[in-house]
This record gives structure tokens, C-alpha cells and sequence, in this order.
């Protein structure tokens, strides 16, 4: 209990499959579903304004029936298409709907009278000792429940087979972003940390944090369909069941190591300065957080524990992925020092359309003059210093897939030869929309950046290193659909002494 | 204590754009015209004196959109900082700017020809004055309003050498800029309206920076608000002089 109020367990989806694949949690989770669903556009607890809180699209997302219009202008454009992305408001916006919506499903679960404690359970799709972990659970492929009535937690648009199988690759679940010892990491040419760059609100920013790269976007491009867009990924039950993952890895990375993995402790985020983050309740009342109110699930409001929040990660120190800190403590220990400046040593000159084959360009690269000086790659005696590629300004349409990253792959070999030379994914979720100026901050495309640091400093080792230039390599996970196209507004290096 | 500063410019490549800025708020204060200010007006004065362009007109326009403009770049000149090579990065700034101020130059001949074309009907300053508040006040809550400020924010690849590195910031200068004035233009009638009134460019450009920094709609509307409600104040003390 935590203030007078029952704590309850999100429990591991595939742990409830095995007891039952219709486990009463996913059973009453279908009944549930169905009973949103027949909600009015307007009603705020029902499934499609639920989905559109999220993003909406009127080419996309199902079109409103007679009799039941969609919410009013001024409505929509205060609490619709408010996801936060590329932002370090990522974790705490998607915990508040999360848990909004988690309490219009419970309420829902009571009215038809299920259990009075109902929770979300989450997929953990990275559980190496489950060979099913990356499959979708049964109950949400089989078309039907047991009493023979529709199955709501099964959507068509998934790109998934009769198993199940939605293509998840280990390397799409991949948890090394727990590494990293950074929250909001600096952005400007390196990486945005764990949570990602400290932004305002943030409908589709430049600077996810590792999470929200992998497994967040990577999950959502390979189960594609509805899940493969802002737009549309609230539409498809198992979102709700990927993002109480997310929510959970948040937990795990703070556990992991509670003296160095820390929340922001600065007033814009705790706060979420200059913006506000409003939602609807179980009985379509407004509510109003802050990031700082969900900071901590087991106390008020929350009251929430997951089963299992275990290091998954092998035993080992943490790595410094992002960076240090984002601020470190200078010789006496008093002033906080910022983060080193991050400097761009090479890019490419033009646009990259991907092929649906390998794409490989070569970067060239330049000393450093400023003040990453001291951080010449090719020199591994050097002072410590990080290495990171930045993938601009990525812009798209359609369905498009998420790309493997190598470096320097022998030109005529395969990928498939050197996994040693990947350096990172590329998801491409929200690319249609982040490419669309006519939407909410739109045009940029997306931007994300990988520590290439373990892989460069292997091979200058090795004595493989160019310091005048490197090749990158992008290998699409699944064939692209027809019309979907993906290019790369440049790619960049950038050094940063430590 | 040098080794700080050092580090203050480096990470914060616009000072030189704020600084001009700065130094441009300086000269404003010498191109307002005190006798339009609000309380001398009376509804029957006429701005004759700007019937016909003149070269200070040019001048003054400069000297105000570098003033008002160029703090509303910062981000985007952070940008292209840290997009660049080291030792380009403020050659990279000075063509961006370049090209984004140019875009205002042009955008002033239009907008100074269309006040003197309007003030030539004899329309004075007293009538003009609540007329751009009121249009002012309209476009911060038009959709318009609201997808140029978006392309305000957007960013874009820059070529890292040579002349495309060049020619790729003053491209982003250019799309900047007229983005900008989309969003701006109505705003700047304003003090075009009220001969360059040192508080009407300090009101315009805090809500120009609040829109700027804010990505919901909540500083637009209290913006119309303002300015709704300047133009009935304007509006009522014209009434109350006859």
C-alpha cells in the first residue's frame, strides 16, 4: 500500500501466456477494448480519441461515422496529437497516458465485471530466456476470444505472421542504451543520453535519447501497420503493452544504478517549463502532470510496481555511452562544469536516398580545429574522447523500415560478415510525419545519433582506422513496401574530448 | 576566467548576432519619432513627411529588423554553428544572416511602399495605428501564422565545404527569412504604423520572442489578446480627443 491506496503489478505478458494464453488480464483487456471502441469520437475514455491524444491524421485514422463527428477544432488541438518524441519528455509524457489510459481500461474492466485491480501488462520482447519473446502473444493474433466472439486485441495491419512473428530482430531490442549514465544528454552532434535532449514540448524532435532509438522506434518499425506511425500506433492494442515496456526499461535504467542514473533534477523538466501536459481520466475528467508528479511509480498518484525490473544486462560496470554526466564536478568539486563541446570533423555533401539493398557512402573527415583537438580517433593514446555519427535531418514516406548501421564494411562483402562493424539502428518511425511540414512541428525529418566510439576505437586498434575518412553503411531489416522511400539528409562525424 | 569566456563564446556561437542586436537597439531610440508617440497624436495629424521614400527610411528599416530580428535567429544560428567545421562556423553564421536579413530588407521596401501608398489616401496615423494592431492581432491566430512559425523551427543539411557549404547556409538564411516574415509581417506594421515608437518595437518584439520559444498556441492567443486590446485602447482615447 502506499498512501491508503492499493498498489498495483503491471505483470510480463508472456509470463500471463504461459499460465493461460487467455490469461484474465488479456481476456478482459479484448472485452475492454471492444467496449472503447464503441465509444463516441468525442468521448475522451473511448479508443479513438485515446489514439488520437497521441497524434491524429484525417488520411490515416479511421473517418468519423455518421452522427458521431470528431471532437472540435479547439478540443483537438488541445489534447490531440500531443506525443512527445525526441525529447526528454519522452518517458514522463508516454507514463502519464499510460497510466490515464490504464485507468479507463481498469474502469472499464469493472463496469463489465472483471476484477477490480486489472493493470497492463507489458511485452518484454529483449527477454533472452524467452525463444517467444519477440513474438506477438497468441492472444493477439487469434481472431477470436474462447467464447467465440471477435478478438479486439488482433489488428489487421500488422506486418506479422500466423506465429506471430512481426520480424523483431535481436538487434531491434537490443538494450546497451541502459548504459548509459546520462538522462538528457547535450545533443549538438552527440548522443541525447537515455531520456533524450533537453527540448520544450516536442511533438517530433531531433534528439531521442538511446530508449526511445532502441527498442522504442525499432519495435514500432518492425511491427509496422498501425504501429508504424504517430498517427495510427495507438490504434493497435499491443502499443499500450510496448509502451509499459518502455515505461519499464525507465525503471530498470534507474535501478540499475540509483547513485548515477538520475532523473533531470532541473525545474524545466520536473516542471515541463513553457508547456502543458493535460489528459482525460476514467470518468473523462481533465487532469493536468507534471513530470515530476510521475517520477516515482510505487508512491501517489502511480501506485504501480512492475514484476520484474532486473538488471538484463550481463554483470558488468556501466559503460559510459552518451557521455559523462551532463554536467561534471570541476577539480574542487564546487562548480558544476557543462559537458565538452561536441565538433563536426566531416559530413556528407548531399542528400542519401537508401536503395533497397546496401546503401554506402563515404565520409570524409577532417583534423579536428577546435575543441576536440585533442581527440584524434586515429590516435588511441590521446586523451579519452567519443566518437559519433549523426543521421540528419531523415525523411520519408510510407511504410519505411528500420536500417542496420555498419561502418567501413570491405567493399563486396556483406554485412552479414562483420557484425562486429555495426555500430547502431536507424528506426524510421514517424518519418512520414516528421516530414510533413503541414504537421505539428514537421519538416525537419528525424534526427538520430549513435556512439560509434567501442567500434572506431576497435578498429584504429587494429590499425583499421582512416582518420581521413570512414564509410557508413545502411542494410534495411525488411524489404521496403511499394512507395515507401527513405534518404538521409546527411551524414556527419563528430569528436568529443572527455 | 579567459579560459571561461572562451567557453562562453564557443558555446554560444550567436553573441556576435545578438551583439548586433544590441548595438542596433542603441540607434533606435535616435530614429523613433517622439511626436507619434501615442500621447501626442491627435486624429486629425497626418504623416506627411512620409509621402515620399527616403534613403533614412531604408535605413531605419535596417536598423529595426536587425534589432528585432536577428534575437529570434538564435536557435537556428546555433544551428548552423554547430553544423559546421570548427573553422568555418562563423563564416557559416555571416552567410546565413546575410541572407536572412536580405529577405527582410526586401520584404520592408514592400512593406514602407505600402504605408506611404496608404498614408498618400490621407489616411492618418490615428487610423492606421488600430488597423495593423487589429491585423496583427488576427494573424497571430491564423493557421498560416501557425505553419510559418513551424518552418521558423526547421532545420536542414548543410554541405560541410567549399562553396555549396556557403551557398547551403544562405540558402537556409533565405528559407529562414521569408519563413520569418510570414510569421512577422503583421506584427512589424505596427511600429511602421507608429513611426518606429520605441515601446511598440520593445511590445512587438516580446511577442514575437514568446511566440518563438513557445510551440503551443497559448502565447498567439494571449498575443491577439494584447493587441485586440491595445487597438480599443487606441481606439477609445481617439473617441475621448474627438
Amino acid at each position: 500500500m502506499a498512501n491508503g491506496l492499493a498498489v498495483r503489478q503491471r505483470r510480463d505478458v508472456w509470463r500471463l501466456t504461459a499460465i493461460d494464453p487467455w490469461h484474465p488480464t488479456l481476456l478482459w483487456y479484448s472485452k475492454a477494448v471492444q467496449v472503447m471502441q464503441t465509444r463516441r469520437y468525442t468521448d475522451p475514455t473511448g479508443w479513438l480519441y485515446q489514439a488520437g491524444i497521441h497524434d491524429y491524421a484525417s488520411q490515416v485514422t479511421p473517418p468519423p461515422k455518421p452522427g458521431d463527428p470528431l471532437p472540435s477544432s479547439s478540443e483537438q488541438k488541445r489534447f490531440w496529437r500531443r506525443c512527445q518524441h525526441g525529447s526528454w519528455f519522452f518517458l514522463p509524457w508516454h507514463r502519464m497516458y499510460l497510466f490515464d489510459f490504464e485507468r479507463i481500461v481498469a474502469a472499464a474492466v469493472t463496469a463489465l465485471g472483471g476484477p477490480a485491480d486489472w493493470s497492463l501488462p507489458y511485452w518484454n520482447y529483449s527477454d533472452v530466456a524467452n525463444p517467444n519473446g519477440r513474438l506477438l502473444p497468441p492472444a493477439f493474433i487469434e481472431p477470436n476470444l474462447p467464447d467465440g466472439t471477435p478478438n479486439s486485441l488482433r489488428v489487421e495491419k500488422r506486418d506479422y505472421t500466423a506465429t506471430g512473428n512481426v520480424d523483431v530482430s535481436a538487434a531491434d531490442v537490443d538494450l546497451s542504451c541502459l548504459e548509459d549514465t546520462v538522462f538528457a544528454g547535450a545533443g549538438n552532434g552527440a548522443t541525447g543520453g537515455f531520456g533524450g535532449q533537453i527540448t520544450g514540448f516536442s511533438h517530433n524532435g531531433s534528439g531521442p535519447g538511446g530508449l526511445e532509438r532502441t527498442p522504442h522506434g525499432t519495435v514500432h518499425g518492425s511491427v509496422g501497420g498501425f504501429m508504424g506511425r504517430f498517427e495510427t500506433a495507438g490504434l493497435d492494442p499491443i502499443f499500450w503493452l510496448h509502451h509499459a515496456n518502455i515505461d519499464r526499461l525507465w525503471e530498470v535504467w534507474r535501478q540499475r544504478s540509483p547513485l548515477t542514473h538520475t532523473d533531470p533534477s532541473e525545474a524545466a523538466w520536473l516542471n515541463a517549463t513553457g508547456t502543458t501536459f493535460e489528459f482525460h481520466d476514467e470518468n473523462g475528467t481533465i487532469v493536468q502532470w507534471l513530470p515530476r508528479q510521475v517520477a516515482t511509480t510505487t508512491a501517489s498518484p502511480l501506485n504501480y510496481t512492475y514484476e520484474d525490473v532486473s538488471d538484463p544486462l550481463p554483470a558488468k560496470v556501466a559503460a559510459v555511452s552518451g557521455g559523462i554526466a551532463i554536467t561534471m564536478k570541476n577539480a574542487s568539486g564546487s562548480t558544476p562544469m557543462p559537458m565538452p563541446l561536441a565538433e563536426l570533423v566531416g559530413a556528407t555533401g548531399a542528400p542519401l536516398p537508401m536503395r533497397p539493398e546496401i546503401t554506402t557512402v563515404e565520409v570524409p573527415l577532417r583534423a579536428p580545429s577546435g575543441p576536440a583537438r585533442i581527440a584524434d580517433a586515429l590516435d588511441v593514446t590521446r586523451p579519452a574522447r567519443r566518437v559519433f555519427l549523426n543521421l540528419e535531418n531523415i525523411t520519408g514516406q510510407g511504410d519505411p523500415t528500420n536500417y542496420s548501421v555498419y561502418l567501413n564494411i570491405p567493399p563486396g562483402q556483406s554485412p552479414a560478415q562483420h557484425e562486429e562493424l555495426f555500430v547502431g539502428s536507424m528506426p524510421t518511425f514517424g518519418v512520414t510525419e516528421a516530414s510533413n511540414i503541414q504537421h505539428p512541428h514537421g519538416g525537419s525529418g528525424l534526427t538520430h545519433v549513435l556512439d560509434i566510439t567501442a567500434v572506431v576505437d576497435r578498429l584504429a586498434a587494429q590499425g583499421d582506422w582512416d582518420a581521413g575518412k570512414v564509410r557508413v553503411s545502411f542494410l534495411p531489416r525488411k524489404p521496403l513496401k511499394p512507395g515507401a522511400q527513405v534518404q538521409v539528409g546527411r551524414v556527419s562525424v563528430y569528436y568529443r574530448s572527455e | 576566467m579567459i579560459a571561461h569566456c572562451r567557453d562562453f563564446f564557443a558555446r554560444n556561437p550567436q553573441w556576435w548576432a545578438l551583439l548586433l542586436s544590441a548595438c542596433a537597439w542603441i540607434t533606435l531610440p535616435a530614429i523613433a519619432h517622439p511626436a507619434h508617440e501615442m500621447s501626442s497624436m491627435s486624429g486629425s495629424e497626418h504623416v506627411s513627411h512620409a509621402l515620399t521614400p527616403r534613403w533614412s527610411d531604408a535605413f531605419n528599416w535596417i536598423a529595426m529588423t536587425t534589432a528585432m530580428m536577428l534575437p529570434l535567429t538564435a536557435s537556428s544560428v546555433q544551428t548552423v554553428a554547430i553544423r559546421s567545421l570548427w573553422n568555418r562556423r562563423h563564416r557559416a553564421i555571416a552567410f546565413f544572416l546575410l541572407a536572412y536579413v536580405t529577405c527582410w530588407v526586401i520584404a520592408g521596401l514592400f512593406l514602407n511602399a505600402a504605408f506611404r501608398a496608404t498614408l498618400h489616401t490621407a489616411v492618418s496615423t490615428i487610423v492606421l495605428l488600430p488597423i495593423t494592431l487589429g491585423i496583427a492581432a488576427v494573424w497571430e491566430l491564423t493557421s498560416l501564422k501557425e505553419l510559418a512559425l513551424r518552418r521558423c523551427h526547421r532545420t536542414e543539411p548543410l554541405a560541410p565545404v567549399g562553396w555549396r557549404a556557403d551557398w547551403s547556409c544562405i540558402r537556409f538564411g533565405f528559407r529562414q527569412g521569408s519563413a520569418c516574415i510570414v510569421s512577422c509581417w503583421a506584427l512589424m506594421l505596427v511600429p511602421l504604423a507608429i513611426q518606429h515608437s520605441l515601446a511598440s518595437m520593445a511590445g512587438v518584439e516580446l511577442i514575437a520572442l514568446t511566440g518563438r520559444c513557445r510551440a503551443d498556441r497559448k502565447p498567439h492567443m494571449i498575443a491577439a489578446g494584447l493587441l485586440a486590446g491595445a487597438m480599443l485602447a487606441v481606439l477609445v482615447k481617439v473617441r475621448a480627443q474627438g
